[in-house]
């Protein structure tokens, strides 16, 4: 046998291997008792995580962050809102289990920031996704409050912070409050002045436009400025989504107690 | 003095010559290979990915050419007496000891400058910047690395290769614990901040008091505290440095090593080495 021959036969027996291997792990992982995100992520707490980090916490923060845009991408990024004669459709992931999957991403983005306080784009990003009519609003609210707690200077995350508590609260005290401070930090731009001087002048979808419109002009990613086109078109169509829902739901129910 | 720095150089260019051309490709290779799949895994946070890889590799890299250098080569030069023939020339033990650790921290600057001039070449059309935290956590790095070359030094002169190579690796993963130790240990620190399970806080409650107590405080001196020059997280957060925590870290640093070192010398005086 020549030595080109032994070395094919070689490579083709460590490539059925490998690829025996591929597929083991396949199965063993759909076998595995926590193939869910959620129990995954409560596996190890933070503390542990950093620990077993050897001095890479921020590598550690990445990782979980990484797991949390992975699940982002299969949910809540896929999907978006459209109104057929005056009901909401909700479009590419279901919208019975959007509750679900906001709290999943809700779970691995604390712990992201509880291994990385500092990682600011976590708690941005994390409640762009987590505002959604579908969904619980204080998840997001919570995510952003945490990340101005530690990192009061983040004049970002109090503009967003600001947004929320305007549009989903209808808290203009605090928005103005957030505003307030936001607009007195480093790096801070002109459009955040702007919106604070009209925050108790100007109609609120006016606000909401210009706070979107400023959010677009600082997006660092793709996904993210695709995330906040979608608000702004929902904002666009007129109709208050979270009003509509909450008016279907009340309907629902109503028509269910008529029934018994 | 003259001597220190001949051995020192001898053992600068033996290092040099072998591993580390091969350390910065691999490195190079590893975090090229990370840059590409950074933009698809993360969202808008490419460029903090790459630096947490990169400073983390570098890290590795470095630890891997110390157990290789510092705990096999040695231990193995003085297990096969091969280190004989160096000491046949007019040097003391100590000139020998201090100009192998002066050789090694050479090379470990060399290497951490290295890799951090190949991360910044790859961040620079990334978008990112060469920052203070960037340059603080590098030098961060290169304290760690010189720590535990100290204590390789040391354990190479204890014990065999493959003893040598555990007890580095084991002051290492302790060394990056070694804050939590100080924590439980600590009179003053609230363990419930731990977030500890209830059986474990139990035992730590524990070692507050008593024998168990000094036996862990002089096993948290006897380690090296890792977190003191971990500015990793000051990196990947754009996060500055606070000048009195850089100069404290690379104080203690350079005093843990220059201790180990101090060590290594009394025990490699007094070896027998026939």
């Amino acid at each position: 046998m020549s030595r080109i021959t032994s070395a094919a036969i070689w490579l083709a027996g460590l490539a059925l291997l490998v690829f025996g291997l591929i597929m083991i792990d396949g199965r063993a992982t759909n076998l595995h008792p926590s193939a869910d995100p959620m129990e995954k992520c409560v596996e190890l707490n933070s503390a542990t995580l950093s620990m077993l980090s050897v001095g890479n916490r921020p590598l550690v923060a990445d990782y979980l962050w990484i797991d949390a845009v992975q699940y982002l991408g299969k949910t809540l990024a896929q999907h978006h809102h459209e109104i057929i004669d005056g009901k909401v459709v909700c479009v590419g992931f279901p919208a019975e289990k959007l509750d679900r999957a906001a709290e999943i991403f809700y779970e691995l983005a604390n712990r992201t920031v509880e291994v990385d306080p500092h990682f600011t784009y976590v708690h941005y990003m994390g409640a762009l996704f987590l505002n959604d009519p579908h969904t619980d609003p204080d998840r997001a609210v919570n995510l952003l409050h945490t990340g101005i707690l530690n990192n009061p200077k983040d004049w970002q995350l109090r503009f967003w912070f600001a947004y929320l508590n305007l549009m989903l609260k209808r808290d203009r005290e605090t928005a103005l409050e957030h505003m307030k401070l936001a607009a007195e930090m480093e790096g801070c731009p002109q459009f955040v002045l702007d919106i604070r001087d009209r925050l108790f002048t100007a109609p609120d979808r006016q606000l909401a436009t210009m706070f979107l419109a400023g959010m677009l002009q600082k997006a660092r990613s793709e996904m993210e400025r695709k995330r906040i086109r979608q608000q702004m078109d929902e904002l666009d169509s007129g109709v208050d989504l979270r009003q509509l829902l909450h008016d279907h739901h009340a309907h629902d129910h109503d028509h269910h107690h008529g029934h018994d | 003095m003259k001597v220190i720095s001949a051995i020192a150089t001898h053992s600068f260019r033996e290092i040099l010559g072998t591993r580390i051309l091969y350390s910065i490709i691999a490195y190079a290779a590893l975090v090229m290979l990370f840059a590409i799949l950074a933009s698809q895994w993360t969202i808008g946070e490419e460029v903090r990915f790459i630096t947490d890889m990169g400073l983390g590799a570098m890290l590795f890299l470095g630890l891997v050419l110390v157990i290789t250098r510092g705990a096999v080569t040695l231990s193995r030069e003085i297990e096969k007496k091969t280190v004989l023939v160096m000491l046949a020339r007019p040097i003391h033990r100590w000139q020998f000891v201090v100009g192998n650790f002066l050789g090694m921290g050479l090379v470990l600057l060399l290497l951490v400058f290295s890799l951090l001039l190949v991360l910044v070449l790859i961040l620079l059309p990334m978008g990112g910047a060469v920052s203070w935290p960037l340059l603080g956590a590098a030098w961060g790095v290169f304290l760690e690395l010189l720590m535990i070359s100290a204590v390789a030094l040391l354990a190479s002169n204890l014990s065999s290769p493959v003893l040598a190579t555990l007890i580095t690796l084991l002051v290492f993963l302790a060394g990056h614990m070694a804050s939590n130790l100080h924590v439980w240990i600590s009179q003053a620190g609230d363990l419930k901040d731990l977030h500890l399970p209830e059986s474990m806080l139990q035992v730590a409650q524990a070692y507050q008091s008593g024998p168990a107590h000094w036996f862990l405080q002089a096993a948290y001196y006897l380690l090296p505290n890792m977190a003191h020059v971990n500015f990793k997280m000051n990196a990947a957060d754009a996060i500055s440095i606070p000048g009195a925590r850089l100069v404290a870290g690379t104080v203690y640093a350079f005093v843990y090593s220059i201790i180990a070192t101090w060590i290594s010398i009394a025990i490699f005086g007094r070896r027998d080495m026939r």
